[in-house]
């Protein structure tokens, strides 16, 4: 059996693997965080921990987003499957965008969906 | 006494005469000509917030003038130019419901759908495009219409559409033998067999891969995805075993949470790898005849592309 202060210890880390892991920043999320965990996380924890993400948008925005879009257990399976794909091969095969004079690599939700999500159905006649 | 009254009527007369004429002569009349000269020098300089202000002056000043449907046609192209391009389709569409077919109603229907697919909405630019087929009995604007459906079909083949090459393909079939040389469609036909034959990695067969963490990305050849995702998810299946090994249920359940979502995000990455492969190699086969370049769809924060050909 594992200690009390550890058990929680394994928790708060669950917490952050929940918020995303890499670092976060709110520049290109631009729409309201509704999830109090991942909002909780950007602004206080990301602050603290800097801004590492090399991906735009950065991994908790990511994570708001997919849950925004897909519901909670879709957002989650995708933002899991960000957070390895953060900052590795993904650099060298998607197209990179300068933010701030730091290169990031462009990888919105609509970059890993577009095989099972089809968002141009839902568009109609914008002239009348 | 009376020769001086004399000159002062002579003055006031002169006076009375004169001072109305130099007032006429201060006068600015703008002719139509000078208007629309006006207005066109500043769609010439590009200055084109001014020139939208201009024309529009034009059209309600002299709405009689032959030049009227001119004018709103460069009103709407301003505003295409300013990327504007749900007010240019507006613009475009009331030139278009004029009913009377001359060249800027015919270029109007390109433009209007050019305006639809930079907003993003490819099946109402097809839609415009089809509608005008079923107008034109002229040759050349048939080609350029089959041209522009096919420029349309290629640009949304990144989106992955099945199918959407060989409805390019087949566009491109229908033009004019006349044209084809012109328009150069061996060559275009050439380069889109070429990408629907390219090498492709099978996404069923990466997502069968990921039984075992990080199979679909080795299978999709990124290394450092898989190595990653097989130690992540191998370390937090032993510390989900381990936990419930030894009788600490609640962590196990919480690791056991936290690896199932790296597990099926492991799963759902291994195939989206393997479309975004395909993809990727579609449109570097596609960039060698067209100009596919990735774009940002500020709307959807998403990734567009857009493909410029010379015609």
């Amino acid at each position: 059996m594992l200690p009390r202060n550890k058990l929680t210890g394994l928790v708060l880390i669950f917490c952050l693997y929940f918020t995303g892991i890499s670092a976060a920043q709110n520049q290109d999320f631009a729409g309201p965080d509704k999830n109090i965990i991942l909002q909780f996380f950007q602004e206080h924890l990301s602050p603290v921990d800097g801004n590492r993400c090399t991906m735009t948008p950065s991994c908790s925005a990511y994570a708001a987003r997919a849950i925004e879009k897909h519901g909670l257990l879709m957002g989650w399976i995708m933002a899991c499957d960000r957070l390895v794909r953060c900052g590795r091969d993904e650099t060298t095969l998607s197209p990179s965008r300068h933010i701030n004079g730091e290169p990031h690599t462009l990888d919105p939700v609509e970059a890993n969906d577009f095989w099972w999500f089809n968002t141009s159905e839902k568009k109609k006649s914008p002239v009348k | 006494m009376k020769p001086f009254l004399l000159i002062l009527a002579i003055l006031f007369g002169t006076l009375c005469c004169f001072c109305p004429l130099s007032a006429k002569a201060q006068q600015m009349v703008i002719t139509p000509d000078m208007q629309f000269s006006y207005a066109d020098s500043l769609y010439l300089a590009k200055d084109h917030e001014t020139a939208i202000v201009e024309f529009k002056r034009f059209v309600h000043f002299f709405p009689g003038d032959e030049r009227r449907q001119e004018a709103e046609f460069k009103i709407a192209m301003c505003l295409y130019r300013q990327q504007h391009y749900h007010d240019a389709a507006k613009a475009f569409n009331r030139i278009i419901l004029q009913q009377k077919l001359t060249p800027f109603t015919r270029e109007s229907y390109f433009l209007q759908a050019r305006a639809f697919m930079e907003m993003g909405n490819t099946g109402y630019a097809q839609v415009v495009l089809q509608n005008f087929l079923k107008l034109t009995e002229d040759v050349d604007t048939k080609d350029k219409i089959y041209q522009e459906l096919a420029r349309m079909h290629i640009a949304s083949a990144a989106s992955l559409d099945t199918g959407t090459l060989e409805t390019a393909q087949s566009y491109l079939a229908l033009i004019s033998p006349g044209n084809a040389e012109r328009f150069g469609v061996h060559r275009q036909i050439n380069t889109l067999e070429k990408a629907q034959t390219a090498h492709q990695k099978n996404p069923v067969l990466s997502g069968i891969f990921s039984i075992i963490p990080g199979g679909g990305f080795l299978y999709c050849g990124r290394y450092k995805d898989a190595l990653v995702s097989f130690f992540l998810n191998a370390g937090l299946m032993v510390a989900a075993y381990e936990a419930f090994d030894n009788d600490n249920t609640a962590l196990g359940g919480v690791i056991t949470f936290v690896e199932t979502g790296f597990y099926t995000g492991n799963i759902h990455g291994a195939i989206t790898a393997a479309h975004k492969y395909n993809k990727a190699q579609k449109i570097t086969i596609l960039n060698r005849e067209f100009s596919l370049g990735p774009t940002l769809d500020a709307e959807n924060n998403g990734l567009g592309f857009s493909l410029n050909h010379p015609f």
